[in-house]
């Protein structure tokens, strides 16, 4: 490789390469605005087949969430602060989030990684980060036991490409994100 | 060296008292319990006392307004969470977004298909169940619904206890609790304490306003609290403060006039000795026999032991210079004797009333007059020399014929009876204008309790048996027959413990429609065709279900295990040795309609007690009963007075003016607007007691220029001061303490003024000896 090239590489790529869980989280705390769309795959034992769900992401920093289901059904949930707002056939709910520790925890993990808060992450889940090249993957455990055993992030860059959730009888939710989602 | 003696004897003995009342004394502050309790009706009793005392008395209902809904809901949450905090001093916190801890309902968890409706079984019904858990599953919900799934399909269980907070919950908007016009955001706190306590509500209200206020919320938003332990702090902050200026213009206006009359502030503090004492062993006296001492007794009682500062005002007066302190009282002893000893006799007449407010109230004065009347005889004089205490005389001797005095007696007697005649109110017959609540605050509480949807207090059903069960079937039947109300929408809602916990009879019979393992397996197969679920996942839900029509039905006890106890508990709990239970109806649209309606029904109306007219009932029996015994206690004392002066017609010139005070005393508040209460009744009870005092000593033996001064300087003393005092609380905006104010204040100075102008001092004959 020419050699002037090689520098052009390197100076291209220092933002999207961290060589730790510091670094990655600080890069993350910088976007303020994404966009994206996702394929959700919920496994479980009493199923026969995986459901599956689609539709759009939204973030705005700080810590503002949407999540649109368009198919099979359509639900759009609102995350602000600690309460999700879940819509559905013209109805409602609001669900304060430390309330409902099950679903809160996926909420938590993607959160405290986008705002790049690394003392809120560490103080809920014990980490694990590693990276190749430009690809990285977090696995984050948490540490009130829970129905979620592990959670994974995998990644390129600034791009969180997809966030699987392991729980502890077997089931499991793989959620896909695509485009420019939580870069 | 035997006075001496008898000082000490007597600083030992008040020693001991004040020790004692240390250690030992209790001053409860419920108006409840000074209240006449409803002893031939023992289920009222028990849901009265389950009010005053059970959780619903440590409630504080919170109101968040003049904002728009997404700010008071934010407010809302965000109160919530600091009280939250606060979790030595609230219980609970509710604003509609807590969730349930289902570990704690875990136990209940096997008997749900016992405690919930019927479910249904149909294989159509479960695949409409099935489809529903599809789509919670694709919106996100796997998360939350995770086991239950396998275990409880339909959600029986969620169902069941979210019915239940419905139930007990008003609406909600952004995800908190909204008045039905959701213009308010709404919370309730349950404070710690089995029952109400006073410090302890103030401290949680006091917090939750500190809250409010660190929250910096918009200009415009504001908080309201209210509750039955609001009403009762507003309340006792209302005496503190009536009574406080009620203290400070009788300590000024006593200096001015010690000062002023008798030439000396010490005698101001020998004044008080026998007041002191009498107060330090009335409290004894009444702590020892009742284990307690109500408030009300004791600002009562402290009040009618006001006669007491008399008896060495006489005893100053009185004083000569020629006479040692010793010679001066014991020529004023036997007058000073007959009018304590009348009162004493009289406020025991108070005993046989039944009543225990009344019993405490006599028992207090008695032993009090007792004391201040030992003291002024047995230690006073012997702590003053004869000239240490100058009277600074007056006297304004007027004489009148017979016919003369007849006269004024005539029109001093019919000029209250003739404001009484006109009066177009006579009996206070509503609770609520003797209650010392503010009427704002009562109005405030209301409204709120409506707004949250809490079971309205004043239309119940109470049903009581020694079986828990036959209470709750019976609960259920009431509940089947009110349910014709809410059709009809006379009634917006019903309230039976039989919801929570359902009749053992009832839980077989749902029992009895669950399917068996067989059928349940056979129609769920059928159900799943065509979804995504495998048929084994519910094999475990098959077994539950089939384990659930062998389980016994769920006891009391096992509620009681809940955090659905605090629910449960305010409709059915035991007293003594019945099961009471309580059935409540909501949102009553007209009070007729539910009386026409009760009338067509006799064996629901058997069971049926509007709160409000029970409890005037009871206070009017109270009043009634007080009066009885305040006629009794006139009438001992014209026997007493005749006895001692043994002439009919000194016993009518001695009683006329005391009853005159009472005639005035009764009259002023009439005039005032205010009708007569149970308190006027007690008021006049020290009216009586001072009346006698003045008029005995206005009539006593004509001993010359010298004792007339003497008597008018000590009586116009203590009728200035004692209607001043009472003036102040005359304006009160406490209703109990205003009619005390304005019948003591009018009652005093119309005995003051009838025992003066009717006065006939007998020169000296027979009598000289006794009065």
């Amino acid at each position: 490789m020419n050699y002037s090239l090689f520098i052009i590489f390197l100076l291209l790529n220092t933002s999207i390469l961290a060589d730790t869980l510091s670094d990655r989280l600080s890069n993350f705390s910088q976007q303020k605005k994404l966009h994206g769309s996702f394929v959700e795959t919920w496994r479980s034992g009493y199923l026969n087949e995986p459901l599956i769900s689609k539709g759009e992401l939204s973030y705005q920093a700080p810590g503002r969430f949407r999540k649109v289901i368009e198919h099979p059904e359509p639900v759009e949930q609102i995350i602000k602060g600690n309460r999700i707002y879940i819509s559905r056939d013209g109805e409602t709910e609001i669900v304060q989030l430390s309330n409902q520790k099950n679903l809160a925890v996926g909420i938590y993990a993607l959160r405290d990684v986008l705002e790049g808060n690394e003392s809120s992450l560490l103080e809920r889940f014990k980490s694990n980060y590693s990276q190749l090249n430009s690809n990285w993957v977090l696995e984050l455990e948490p540490r009130v036991k829970q129905k979620a055993k592990l959670i994974t992030l995998h990644g390129q860059g600034n791009y969180i490409q997809r966030v699987l959730i392991l729980y502890h009888n077997g089931d499991s939710s793989l959620t896909e994100i695509s485009n420019d989602i939580l870069k | 060296m035997k006075s001496k003696l008898k000082i000490l004897i007597g600083l030992l003995v008040i020693a001991l008292f004040f020790m004692y009342l240390i250690a030992q004394l209790r001053v409860v502050s419920d108006i409840g319990q000074f209240m006449p309790t409803a002893r031939h009706d023992p289920q009222l009793q028990a849901l009265m006392s389950e009010l005053q005392n059970g959780p619903a008395s440590t409630a504080l209902m919170i109101r968040i307004h003049d904002a728009g809904s997404s700010t008071l809901a934010d407010f809302s949450m965000r109160l919530r969470q600091k009280l939250i905090k606060e979790n030595e001093i609230f219980r609970e916190v509710r604003n509609g977004e807590e969730a349930m801890d289902w570990q704690e309902f875990e136990r209940l968890f096997p008997y749900r298909y016992l405690l919930s409706e019927k479910s249904d079984w149909s294989s159509s019904g479960l695949h409409k169940t099935f489809q529903q858990r599809l789509v919670d599953l694709r919106s996100g919900a796997g998360a939350v619904l995770g086991d239950m799934l396998g275990t409880d399909p339909q959600l029986v269980f969620v169902k069941y206890l979210h019915g239940l907070i419905e139930l007990t919950g008003p609406i909600k908007k952004h995800g908190v609790w909204f008045d039905r016009q959701q213009r308010s955001a709404l919370m309730l706190l349950q404070v710690h304490g089995e029952k109400l306590e006073l410090d302890l509500m103030q401290n949680a209200i006091d917090q939750v306003q500190k809250s409010f206020i660190s929250m910096s919320p918009e200009a415009t938003a504001q908080l309201e609290v209210a509750g039955p332990g609001v009403m009762a702090v507003e309340t006792r902050a209302a005496i503190e403060r009536v009574m406080h200026q009620m203290t400070l213009v009788i300590v000024l206006l006593l200096m001015i006039v010690f000062v002023f009359a008798y030439r000396s502030l010490r005698s101001l503090i020998l004044a008080s000795i026998p007041l002191a004492s009498a107060i330090l062993v009335a409290l004894t006296v009444t702590q020892l026999f009742f284990g307690e001492v109500h408030s009300i007794v004791l600002v009562f009682g402290i009040a009618l032991l006001g006669v007491c500062l008399d008896y060495p005002l006489h005893f100053f007066s009185h004083l000569r210079p020629d006479q040692t302190p010793v010679e001066s009282l014991k020529k004023i002893w036997p007058t000073l004797r007959l009018g304590g000893g009348s009162s004493i006799f009289a406020f025991l007449a108070l005993l046989g009333s039944g009543f225990d407010g009344l019993s405490q109230l006599s028992i207090f004065a008695a032993s009090g007059l007792v004391t201040a009347l030992a003291v002024t005889r047995y230690i006073l004089p012997y702590w003053l020399s004869s000239d240490c205490i100058k009277p600074r005389l007056w006297s304004v001797h007027i004489e009148f014929s017979f016919k003369k005095r007849i006269l004024i007696a005539l029109i001093l007697l019919m000029l209250p009876v003739v404001l009484i005649i006109q009066s177009d109110i006579f009996w206070e017959t509503s609770i609520h204008s003797i209650s010392p609540v503010p009427a704002s605050a009562r109005e405030r509480d209301q409204d709120l309790r409506h707004s949250l949807n809490i079971p309205e207090v004043s239309h119940v059903f109470l049903l009581a048996s020694e079986d828990v069960n036959s209470v709750l079937l019976a609960s259920e039947k009431i509940e089947k027959s009110l349910n014709e109300l809410k059709d009809l929408e006379i009634i917006s809602s019903i309230w039976s413990p039989s919801q929570i916990l359902p009749s053992s009879e009832v839980q077989y019979q749902r029992q009895l429609s669950l399917p068996s393992s067989k059928e349940l397996k056979q129609n769920t197969e059928k159900a799943l065709k065509g979804l995504p679920f495998r048929l084994a996942a519910f094999e475990a839900w098959v077994k539950l279900v089939e384990t659930s029509r062998d389980l016994e039905p769920v006891g009391y006890d096992e509620i009681l295990s809940t955090p659905l106890a605090v629910i449960l508990r305010q409709g059915l709990f035991k007293y003594q040795n019945q099961w009471v239970g309580v059935v409540r109806v909501g949102g009553v649209r007209s009070n007729a309609e539910l009386h026409n309606w009760l009338a067509l029904h006799p064996d629901v109306k058997s069971s049926y007690v509007e709160i409000k007219r029970a409890t005037e009932h009871l206070l009017n029996e109270y009043r009634k009963t007080t009066f009885e015994r305040l006629i009794v206690v006139v009438i001992f004392l014209g026997i007493v007075v005749l006895l001692w002066s043994r002439s009919i017609h000194d016993t009518i010139w001695v009683l006329l003016p005391v009853g005159i005070g009472i005639l005035s005393g009764i009259a002023m508040p009439l005039l005032m607007g205010t009708a007569i209460n149970v308190f006027h009744l007690l008021a006049l009870l020290l009216v009586l007691g001072m009346g006698l005092d003045y008029s005995l000593f206005f009539n006593r033996t004509n001993g010359g220029k010298l004792e007339q001064q003497q008597r008018f300087h000590a009586i116009s003393i203590s009728a200035l001061t004692t209607s001043s005092a009472f003036l102040v609380l005359a304006f009160s905006s406490v209703p109990v303490l205003a009619g005390m104010g304005q019948t003591v204040s009018s009652g005093i100075l119309g005995c003051f003024l009838s025992s003066w102008l009717l006065a006939c001092p007998q020169e000296k004959s027979h009598k000289e000896e006794i009065i």
